[in-house]
């Protein structure tokens, strides 16, 4: 917990000395020292790469959350080797469109989320996932019904609407694996679509 | 398929009540759905160097089918259970035959043939390289079951049992339904939404 602090802070520290002009990393600031005030946890912090245990309520609680802003949210798990694969993607998104208004959100699909909760947040930080990282705390069988993951297949990628409408899934099955430039001019048609509204 | 599915649905939806769970459109699978007939796969290599056709199994009672790969820890989890369906219902008549999809390189022939013989598999295990079984069932994951009836039309598809970890099965959706069918029932659940690994097709 400690070294995780330290490292948390130093990450934090780097990412603004870095990446100062960047708007990501100042929402990532704001974000962190709104939590701070609130008395939250450091682990919760956005510029660390954190990991928080949801159920479908906390997950609907998240996306509340972001109410305003068009939401992707990546379903992936650390036993499944095409999400590993395309996380990286998601990360790119990030990155390109948050200063448009996207905020992404991943969910971790683990067997044991217990025991795996470990390898996921290895594997995030490796990514580099600087947004809202959760892990599913059911049991994995029920979670693909809860998240409605069609086809139960991962990866799995919904996308909403400012409004918190869902607007989108990929990687709904049969379909073969999710065809990535879809999705990346899907969110852009939704960011259009949001940036227009007043 | 997909659309015949979508008119199903809103009929059902307006007379499901009345019907209970015969006639209800699959909401898992939008390929297939409940009474279709099995696809009549033919000449598919085995992990026993044979070649197997779904015409081979014509004899049986109850037809089980699954979507399995060497690499998925989902489909791992299940080969145990599996193995213990089979010892159990062989003998009622019931075929077990599990078929592979994958492309990838842990899931060729060769590690199909070595997986088989570690674990012990006594059911066939065939390779569909050309994926078309399972494109043909909507087959999205490993592991992913179908259970056909006497006729070859598809009376259960979805999940083997309701949960990964064997100690919490509430349910076992498979069994339940292969037992419904000796009896000469329909199965009372006739899908669960499966989970596993994603079968990769190869884009047209």
């Amino acid at each position: 917990m400690r070294i995780r602090f330290l490292h948390g802070a130093a990450v934090l520290a780097c990412a603004v000395l870095l990446q100062s002009g960047c708007s990501e990393s100042a929402d990532q600031t704001t974000d962190a020292a709104a939590k701070h005030k609130n008395g939250q946890s450091v682990e919760s912090k956005p510029a660390e790469v954190a990991l928080q245990p949801v159920d479908p309520k906390g997950y609907a609680a998240v996306l509340a959350k972001h109410r305003g802003k068009v939401v992707y949210v990546d379903f992936w798990a650390t036993w499944c080797g095409l999400c590993r694969k395309e996380f990286s993607h998601t990360v790119e998104l990030s990155r390109k469109y948050a200063h448009q208004g996207l905020a992404v959100v991943s969910v971790s699909m683990e067997l044991e989320p217990k025991s795996d909760r470990e390898a996921a947040l290895e594997f995030l930080q490796a990514q580099q996932a600087t947004f809202t990282n959760l892990l599913s705390n059911i049991d994995i069988e029920n979670a693909f019904e809860a998240y409605d993951i069609e086809g139960g297949a991962l990866p799995h990628y919904k996308l909403y609407d400012a409004d918190g409408k869902l607007i989108k899934i990929f990687g709904g099955a049969p379909e073969t694996p999710p065809d990535l430039k879809q999705i990346e001019a899907a969110i852009k048609a939704a960011l259009a679509a949001k940036n227009a509204s007043p | 398929m997909k659309y015949q599915s979508a008119v199903f649905v809103s009929a059902t939806l307006a007379c499901g009540l009345l019907f209970s769970s015969a006639g209800l459109a699959a909401k898992f699978n939008k390929q297939v759905d409940f009474g279709d007939k099995a696809p009549d796969f033919k000449d598919l290599e085995g992990v026993d160097g044979k070649t197997h056709s779904f015409a081979n199994y014509k004899d049986a009672q109850v037809v089980v089918l699954t979507f399995i790969c060497n690499h998925c820890p989902v489909a791992q989890a299940y080969e145990k259970r599996f193995i213990s369906f089979v010892k159990q219902f062989k003998k009622k008549g019931v075929v077990f035959v599990a078929i592979s999809c994958n492309k990838e390189q842990s899931d060729w022939l060769e590690k199909m043939k070595q997986r088989a013989q570690q674990r012990g598999f006594n059911f066939d295990y065939l390779q569909d390289p050309t994926q078309k079984v399972g494109r043909a069932l909507g087959a999205t994951v490993t592991p992913h079951l179908f259970v056909f009836d006497k006729d070859r039309r598809i009376a259960y598809m979805g999940a083997f049992d309701d949960s990964l970890n064997p100690s919490r099965i509430e349910r076992h959706y498979v069994i339940d339904a292969v037992n419904a069918l000796l009896r000469g029932q329909q199965p009372e659940i006739k899908e669960s939404r499966q989970f596993g690994c994603r079968i990769e097709y190869e884009r047209k």
